[in-house]
């Protein structure tokens, strides 16, 4: 192992565990709010609201792809600049997104729906500033996703790279599933990053050219959410990726073969993915009503291929094996399982007739935040605790895994059950006020508080005790 | 002056500040009518959507022709049942029927039920005027003045807000508001955006794709492409590593 993409790695999770301690204070500010135990005002609020998501889903894209760059690196050569530039973006990126919030008082929103940035956006800097980070963040990532594909390219042709020969049975060199799917995400990754800077150019172009041209809405709230929604999906993926290399291994079970129905699923997903993001337009009346039953089909098929697959591939893994729990395996196997509990939560939403009654309700914070903050996090830190066990001065002590493993998984379901029940109770989201028609929402935004603390300090352990074990290793 | 305004906003079709004012209420103003000491705005539109619009009657300028075209336009509508059309004056010395003049109507003509004319009185004309965005200038004992006409809803908010002579657009805008039928696409600030998803014809109120929508395809496309690009720059390395393809797993 070259010591370069271990220190590198290691940068990056670092980094990354610190950014989400800070996104974390953030939520629980915002929660606060809304519990009525702090007065941080409605445009506070949203500033927090707005850097809290894009801070959430930024660092755990990043996460994900620093866990496929290290395992790549493991089987190839990968080029060293594509992770350095984008580690460089970032931290410019983030630089500049926080000024364009906390300073310039932009908030507009994690995925600043057109045209909202023009108005919620305190100074005029603001969007301009926080265009110009969304650039940067995008850039790099494009980049760095481009040159890992090359990467695989390199060894694989695209039919290899997407086991085709797995399906048909031709001779073919054999593709791990860490390949498969680590293609099949980063192909979607460079999508959704290209809609993102086709985005930020019509929205430069619209400012450039102040009050003589605007764009079309229709085309932007696409472009929107086939940025947000398919990063968001495929930030997960790749910590899948990652979990097809580790967690046989963790079970002592020989690794994961690509079978024709992994193959299928996976290239399935490829194309799924692309469409599903329809169902965040159901409300819109101007989008062709095709586009509309598109958005329910995919949104019903998008899980099934990976998901079931996926939990089936978890669930014959632990069966009958000497597993050791540490608390990378044990992230990893709650973390599928807490995937499917979110995935069922959004399926229900992305129905049209439920859409009618949920649609922007708690119940859509309730459904990604238990995706991502038990799902899609849990990826990320049982790769760090793998990494950490493999690499630090030392594994993590018994008693802390059980501790910090507690924190996590009572500190995240109390948060989101919040959510949920007020998502049942018709608890409108993004508000930091609760009139009295639904002033439940006040007492579960103080149930959610406390669990989320909980979350909170379990991940301030996790952090010491990631950092005591290995920052060492960074300066060696 | 007048005139010009008018011209402009007609040439352009177009309301550029009208989100100032959609939505609004406007104040419940009180007005007398020939048959009536007062009466108050809210008196109509609680009941049915009102096409309201000011005027006053020694206006040399606009005003008439511009409600003899409303009035055109309406009787091409026919359901004149639904709505109530408020012409009402904002100079104190107007009397009611002289209004009618204005719209062409007289004693032996007299205007139909459902077209009240009005004149504001003192105490609430101001704000009323100030909702609507009419603009008012005494010059030598005349009024200077912008024309607008606004549909009212039912709970006196601003529905519709036009600012000089009404296109065909916005006529047919306006009377798809007034008999409530679904308009799927209304055309924003600038018709000929070249991003539109759909070009709207507001003559036969027909739409119709445009290539907008195709660039939602794009980010697809363009990285469907690359990965073809990037599979042929990249044959080479794939020659010449090809013997040792079968990849070992290091774990
Ligand atoms: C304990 C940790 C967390 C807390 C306390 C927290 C709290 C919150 C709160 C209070 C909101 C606003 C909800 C509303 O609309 O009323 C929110 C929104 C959001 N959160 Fe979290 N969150 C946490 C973790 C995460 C994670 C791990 C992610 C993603 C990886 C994430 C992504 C988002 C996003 C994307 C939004 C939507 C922002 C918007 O509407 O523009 N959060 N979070
Ligand atoms: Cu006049």
């Amino acid at each position: 192992m070259k010591t370069f993409d271990k220190k590198f790695t290691l940068l990056w999770l670092i980094t990354i565990l610190i950014v989400f301690l800070v996104a974390i204070a953030f939520g629980i500010t915002m929660r606060m709010e809304q519990a009525e135990m702090v007065d941080v005002g409605p445009l506070n609020f949203y500033i927090l609201m707005t850097s809290h998501g894009l801070l959430m889903a930024g660092v755990w894209f990043v996460a994900g792809m620093a866990g496929i760059q290290y395992i790549l690196s493991r089987y190839f050569e990968v080029p060293r600049w594509g992770s350095v530039v984008a580690y460089a973006c970032t931290l410019a990126g983030v630089v500049v997104l926080l000024i364009s919030t906390f300073l310039t008082k932009f908030h507009a929103g994690w995925y600043f729906l057109y045209p909202l940035p023009f108005y919620a956006k305190g100074a005029d800097s603001g969007p301009v500033l926080f265009l110009i980070a969304i650039a940067i963040l995008g850039a790099g990532w494009l980049l760095w996703s481009l040159v890992l594909l090359v990467t695989i390219l390199r060894k694989y042709t695209v039919t290899q790279a997407l086991a085709w020969h797995h399906i048909t049975g031709r001779p073919g060199p054999a593709v791990s599933p860490f390949i498969l799917i680590s293609f099949v995400s980063l192909i979607g990754v460079t999508a959704c990053l290209l809609a993102a800077v086709v985005l930020v150019i019509l929205y430069f172009i619209e400012l450039a050219r102040s009050g003589t041209m605007s764009n079309d809405p229709l085309l932007m709230k696409n472009l929107t959410f086939f940025f947000g929604h398919t990063l968001v999906n495929e930030m997960l993926y790749l910590g899948l990726a990652v979990l097809y290399e580790l967690f046989p291994k963790m079970a002592g079970k020989p690794a994961y073969k690509t079978s024709w129905y992994v193959a299928i699923s996976w290239n399935a997903t490829l194309l799924i993915v692309l469409f599903a993001y329809f169902h965040h337009l159901y409300m819109d009346f101007a989008q062709p009503v095709a586009f509309q039953f598109i958005g329910q089909v995919m949104s019903w098929f998008a899980p099934l291929p990976a998901a079931c697959v996926t939990i089936f591939s978890v669930l014959t893994t632990v069966y009958r094996s000497n597993m050791k729990w540490s608390l990378a395996s044990l992230l990893y196997f709650f973390g599928v399982m807490f995937w499917a509990v979110g995935g069922v939560g959004a399926i229900l939403d992305a129905v049209i007739a439920n859409n009618l009654v949920l649609h922007n309700t708690q119940w859509v914070p309730a459904h990604f935040h238990t995706y991502n903050l038990l799902g899609n996090v849990f990826f990320s830190l049982a790769f760090a605790s793998w990494f950490a066990d493999e690499y630090g001065s030392e594994k993590m002590a018994p008693s802390m895994v059980k501790v910090i493993f507690s924190l996590l998984v009572i500190g995240g379901t109390g948060f989101v059950i919040a959510f949920y029940l007020g998502g049942a109770l018709s608890v409108p989201r993004r508000v930091d006020m609760y009139s009295e028609t639904v002033d439940e929402g006040i007492s579960l935004a103080k149930m959610a508080v406390v669990f989320a603390s909980l979350y909170l300090v379990g991940m301030i352990m996790y952090t010491v005790d990631f950092t005591k074990r290995c920052a060492g290793q960074l300066f060696s | 002056m007048c005139w010009a305004a008018v011209l402009l906003s007609f040439l352009l079709g177009q309301n550029p500040n009208e989100m100032d004012y959609l939505l609004r209420k406007i104040p419940d103003a009180t007005f007398k009518t020939s048959d009536s000491s007062a009466m108050h705005i809210s008196s109509w539109y609680s009941k049915k959507p009102v096409l309201l619009t000011l005027a006053y009657g020694r206006c040399p300028g606009v005003c008439n022709p511009y409600l003899l075209q409303i009035r055109d336009q309406i009787s091409l509508l026919g359901s004149e049942k639904q709505f109530q059309v408020v012409v009402l004056s904002f100079d104190a010395e107007d009397q009611p029927k002289q209004l009618w003049r204005l719209a062409g109507f007289n004693e032996n003509s007299p205007p139909p039920a459902n077209w009240t004319f009005g004149v504001l009185e003192e105490d609430t004309r101001a704000s009323l005027l100030t909702s609507l965005g009419l603009k008012t200038q005494m010059v030598g004992g005349l009024y200077e003045h912008n024309t607008v006409l606004a549909l009212i809803g039912e709970d006196g908010s601003i529905l519709q807000w036009i600012e000089g002579l009404p296109g065909t657009a916005q006529w047919d805008r306006l009377f798809k508001e007034l008999t409530s039928e679904f308009v799927p696409v209304y055309s924003t600030l600038n018709n000929t955006v070249w991003t539109s998803c759909f070009q709207y014809d507001p003559a036969s109120g027909t739409w119709r794709m445009s290539w907008g929508l195709l660039m939602i395809l794009g980010p697809a496309l363009i990285t469907f492409f690359i990965i073809i690009i990037l599979q042929s720059i990249t044959r080479n390395d794939r020659t010449k590593n090809n013997s040792s393809i079968l990849i070992q797993n290091q774990l």
